[in-house]
């Protein structure tokens, strides 16, 4: 009985069972060859050149991961409502800021903003061919939205044409890819004519700039939605304050 | 001395033990910060280290990046475009978690006046 | 050279987010998360992807130090309230 107290039995087979687990899994890592030579990667490497899309990151994002990239725009949905729900309070009758802003601000602001809704676009247009692609075109296009409200904090946005645009583009991807399971018998096949002598030129890829052009106007409503939110939070503390 | 920096196995080694470094170092701020901002930015921090880790133990000595151009006309030679495609969008997420966490943040702070997470204790009864 | 510089890089990345754990200021604080954004941003575009290098600098860099101090003016600048 004493024997049983002092000798910790229950310590000793723990620390023997969990160092020959320790050990298991160290031989375990010396045998995991570091140079993989046949990945996914490769495999879709080796097929990229049938998709006729000059940058591979952006046919695995919309064509060979497409489903992934679904999930991946319903979680930012869901982000977004999140944030809505949490910063819009039941009253939100705050009154309008008498302090006028200066009007190099407000005509500088607008001024770039069509400049930079215009590189927004560029880069998602052009995101079969170079670096760049819908994410971060929406995000730039948001970035215009964010510079206009810090100028000018009494602007409000247009939420209709905002929900129509994220509605109808979250539409818009299920029902291209629904269109490819019927014509291609594929889900987000590219039923639209690519050819593989057009790689590099901006008419080339199918359905790839479509999807990404799609993906580019949910990220970008979304986005300015949050900066919205967030703006105008600060914009009711400001009227509290005051 | 300067090739043996330049090698694939050394940079990996670098890549390796920065974004461990880099990722506890986020670890800690979590465990330690009170204020509820501070948490978010050592969470970003944790983040940042993973992309690190993800992207960097794919790239080695030689690869170019996946976009063909008029010298590469064949998709050969490159890195794997599958952990850049899931990084890309992961980053987006990150934002949006980032502003949902934020938003919980500044509504707790404007029912209870208070930013400090050793002191939450409204749940506790 | 590659390696020194994906070497300093990486010193450099750290020791801002050290100071970014460690400062008593929030808005210094979220300053100093922007810089561990523009370090990746370099070794991304080393590390041969442009893509993931672009994302970072629009999201990492602009508009999460946007959201960050937007957010951070409602609640108190100080680390400890009394």
């Amino acid at each position: 009985m004493s024997l049983k107290k002092t000798l910790p039995i229950k310590h000793i087979v723990l620390s023997i069972l969990s160092s020959a687990l320790l050990l298991s899994l160290l031989g375990l890592l010396m045998q995991v060859k570091t140079d993989l030579h046949k990945s996914v990667g490769d495999i879709f490497l080796n097929l990229n050149m049938q998709t006729a899309t000059a940058n591979a990151v952006t046919s695995v994002v919309t064509f060979f991961r497409g489903i992934d990239t679904v999930g991946e725009v319903t979680v930012l949905f869901l982000a977004t409502s999140g944030v809505a729900l949490m910063l819009s309070t039941s009253q939100r009758t705050y009154a309008k800021i008498i302090k006028q802003d200066s009007f190099i601000l407000n005509v500088g602001s607008r001024l770039l903003l069509s400049v930079i809704i215009l590189f927004g676009a560029y880069i998602i247009i052009h995101g079969h061919l170079s670096p760049g692609g819908g994410f971060q075109g929406g995000v730039v296009i948001a970035t215009a939205f964010l510079l206009l409200f810090l100028a000018n904090p009494n602007m409000d946005l247009n939420h209709s044409i905002l929900t129509l645009g994220e509605s109808l583009s979250g539409s818009a991807y299920v029902l291209v890819a629904i269109i490819g399971l019927f014509k291609v018998n594929m889900l987000l096949g590219n039923f639209l004519p690519h050819p593989v002598s057009e790689i590099g030129n901006l008419i080339s890829g199918g359905i790839i700039p479509v999807i990404y052009v799609i993906v580019g106007i949910k990220v970008g409503s979304e986005m300015a939605v949050i900066v919205e939110y967030f703006v105008k939070e600060e914009h009711e503390k400001e009227i509290e304050n005051a | 001395m300067l090739d043996f920096f330049n090698s694939t196995q050394s940079i990996h080694a670098i890549i390796i033990v920065g974004s461990m470094a880099l990722f506890f170092i986020g670890f800690y701020g979590i465990a330690t910060q009170k204020n509820l901002v501070k948490v978010l930015v050592s969470f970003d921090i944790m983040e940042s280290a993973l992309f690190l880790f993800f992207i960097g133990l794919h790239y080695k000595v030689g690869l170019v990046a996946p976009i063909v151009d008029d010298k590469t006309k064949t998709f050969t030679g490159m890195v794997d475009p599958v952990p850049q495609a899931m990084i890309l969008t992961t980053i987006v997420i990150g934002l949006a978690i980032l502003a949902l966490g934020l938003s919980f943040g500044i509504e707790y702070y404007k029912l209870t006046g208070r930013n400090d997470i050793s002191k939450m204790n409204e749940l506790r009864d | 050279m590659i390696g020194l510089l994906i070497l300093f890089t990486f010193l450099s990345i750290i020791i801002v987010a050290l100071g970014a754990i460690l400062s008593k200021d929030i808005t210094q604080s979220v300053m100093l998360f922007m810089g561990v954004g523009l370090g990746s941003v370099v070794l991304f575009f080393i590390f041969q992807a442009p893509d993931v290098a672009l994302t970072e600098a629009v999201i990492g860099t602009g508009l999460s130090t946007a959201v960050f101090l937007l957010g951070i003016r409602h609640t108190s600048q100080e680390e400890v309230e009394s």
